[in-house]
């Protein structure tokens, strides 16, 4: 429990001293998202129709930027040499920095969504939906870039981002479908993402763990 | 080697859990009825938001397509044989397209004039495949 | 019994050695050949010639013999890769990475095959190249998967953690393969359900039947063949400076 604690207060010292992690996606997701308006129309109806699978399409591009970072500092700076030597218990070393991960890189992005009420004309009553389904989606996205990231460390970055978008596929059809059709249709998405992200944790997370052993053999 | 043996337990409990709960996640949302593809009667009994485009199928009414002579708009029927919608569709239909044969339409709904504006038609074949000499014999 | 688990041992330790491998699969690979060129031929000749026209689709199902099973090798060889990648990481056999290193370049282009003719069929009988249906994504997905895995083998210098990281991505992605079909499927879907059945009465008149299941079994001897190949070739990449290798290179000569 002490080195839960702990470990969790380094990464959140880490994230929160080095604030270009955090503002790196969140600019590039504006950027992402105005140019959409500009590029294919700015009709209103049109847009609020697009608006759910422009945002996720955003985040999840937003997401490919911030997954070098989970694991890459550590492992040039040899911290994570250290972890794996020392015998930590590396499940809780990799589920912590995920999730600390997604509260710095993620959360800010869910929260810009809102704006897009007034961006993208989204429709106010499926708000609620649309942050429902990106609390969940953007958390299994975190885990599936985590072992992009893990696998291609100190290799090049298009490499995480072929690994890692196919894999979130299922989030990407799941998450826009919640946001776009009507509330009675919304419990079998939500559902289904969150069975997603209880399947996914445990395996992907044992994944991540054998893909940073290899760097070490 | 104790503490590592305890590690591994909880690993597994760990990854037997979640899975457990996800499978029991998957069976709830089975539960809920869902529908992305409307057949006539589910366009009928709760029509969708005319504001989306949605795909509609079923079978191809008899006698029910009408072409345009200087155009290419057409105008059929499609039917589950309880219910049937009209659906109107400017283009070239693939060859499949044949009365008493599936087909899928995607396009508007208007519940008002239980009319369906198509902007795309698919024939759906079966997966039966039959030489031409036996359907003749056995006709 | 003991016998028996004893000639498995045996086999399996056997399969984990280079030089055996090498010198088995000189002896199987013109044997092999001829058997898949052979078989491919009369399929092809049999179904392209001599099988009767559909009726709702005329000529144009004929596809469905280079379609079928270009699309079924696909799809067997992902799984394959996936079971190598679990034999790789629970008994670190050497063998199991050099096989998923061979054999994910002709599982992805049997996949683009597979799209290709799929297009091609799609355009005149549901009226267009391509549907964003279940089937159909998912393919396009494990091609995805097929060049991540390629991808990802060779931005790595060191074999053993190149094996090790497609192993592991193998795995991860044909847990996901089905999940992401499931996920499509939704939208239901155009492409008709599978027409050979293997428990009941296949739903495809056995005079074009025979012909396809005679294709698919020459497809897949085909990727024995082009899998040997391949293998062989990355032995002799890896153990090019070993001693066994340059005995073997020297007494051929």
């Amino acid at each position: 429990m002490i080195f839960l604690k702990s470990f969790f207060s380094r990464e959140v010292l880490i994230y929160s001293k080095k604030s270009s992690n955090v503002i790196g996606p969140v600019i590039f997701f504006l950027i992402c998202i105005a140019f959409f308006p500009l590029a294919i129309s700015n009709d209103p109806n049109e847009l609020s129709r697009l608006a759910p699978g422009l945002i996720w399409i955003c985040i999840l591009l937003a997401g490919m930027l911030s997954i070098q970072t989970i694991f890459k500092e550590d492992y040039d700076d040899g911290s994570l040499d250290l972890f794996y030597v020392r015998r930590f218990s590396m499940l809780q070393v990799v589920l912590i920095k995920i999730f600390v991960n997604w509260i710095f890189t993620a959360l800010p992005l869910i929260l810009l969504s809102c704006l897009m009420v007034f961006l993208l004309y989204f429709p106010l009553e499926k708000l609620l939906n649309l942050i429902g389904s990106l609390f969940i989606g953007t958390l299994i996205i975190s885990f599936f870039g985590a072992l992009a990231g893990a696998l291609s460390l100190g290799r090049n970055s298009i490499l995480a981002s072929a690994i890692m978008l196919p894999l979130s596929l299922p989030v990407l059809i799941l998450g826009s479908s919640a946001s776009t059709y009507s509330s009675e249709n919304i419990t079998f998405f939500i559902l289904l993402l969150l069975a997603l992200l209880f399947f996914s944790v445990p395996i992907i997370s044992i994944a991540c763990i054998g893909a940073i052993r290899l760097h070490y053999e | 080697m104790k503490q590592h043996r305890k590690n591994r337990i909880y690993v597994i409990l760990f990854v037997g859990i979640s899975i457990l709960i996800s499978i029991f996640l998957v069976f709830s949302a089975l539960q809920e009825n869902i529908n992305l593809f409307y057949s006539p009667t589910d366009l009928k009994n709760n029509p969708p938001m005319s504001d989306r485009s949605i795909r509609a199928g079923g079978l191809v009414k008899e006698n029910s397509l009408k072409r345009d002579k200087d155009s290419l708009k057409i105008k059929f029927e499609i039917t589950d044989l309880k219910n049937t919608i009209s659906v109107s569709y400017e283009g070239l239909l693939p060859d499949l397209f044949k009365e008493n044969k599936g087909v899928v339409a995607t396009g508007y709904f208007y519940s008002t004039s239980n009319e369906f504006i198509a902007y795309e038609i698919l024939a759906k074949h079966d997966e039966n495949y039959v030489p031409k000499e036996v359907k003749k014999a056995l006709e | 019994m003991n016998k028996i688990l004893g000639a498995i041992t045996l086999f399996y330790h056997k399969l984990g050695s280079y030089p055996w491998f090498y010198s088995i699969s000189s002896k199987l690979l013109p044997i092999s050949t001829i058997l898949a060129f052979m078989i491919f031929l009369l399929g092809i000749v049999w179904g392209i010639f001599y099988s009767p026209s559909d009726v709702t689709q005329g000529e144009i199902y004929r596809i469905i013999y280079m379609h079928v099973p270009a699309a079924s090798v696909a799809q067997s060889i992902y799984f394959s890769l996936a079971i190598a990648g679990f034999v790789y990481l629970v008994w670190k056999m050497k063998m199991a990475g050099l096989f998923i290193k061979a054999m994910a370049p002709i599982g992805a282009s049997f996949t683009i095959l597979a799209l290709i003719s799929g297009a091609i069929w799609g355009q005149p009988t549901w009226g267009t190249w391509w549907v964003w249906d279940a089937r159909l994504t998912s393919t396009l997905v494990l091609l995805l998967f097929y060049l991540a895995i390629i991808g990802l083998y060779s931005s790595f210098d060191n074999k053993k953690s190149a094996d090790q990281a497609v192993s592991i991505l193998a795995m991860v992605g044909a847990v996901n393969l089905p999940i992401i079909k499931k996920s499509v499927d939704w939208w239901n879907t155009l492409h008709q359900p599978s027409s050979i059945r293997i428990f009941e009465e296949s739903t495809i008149s056995s005079e074009m039947l025979y012909p396809l299941l005679i294709c698919i079994l020459s497809f897949y001897l085909m990727v024995f063949v082009f899998g040997l190949m391949a293998m062989r070739t990355e032995i002799a990449k890896r153990e090019m400076t070993k001693d066994w290798f340059k005995k073997m290179v020297e007494k051929n000569d």
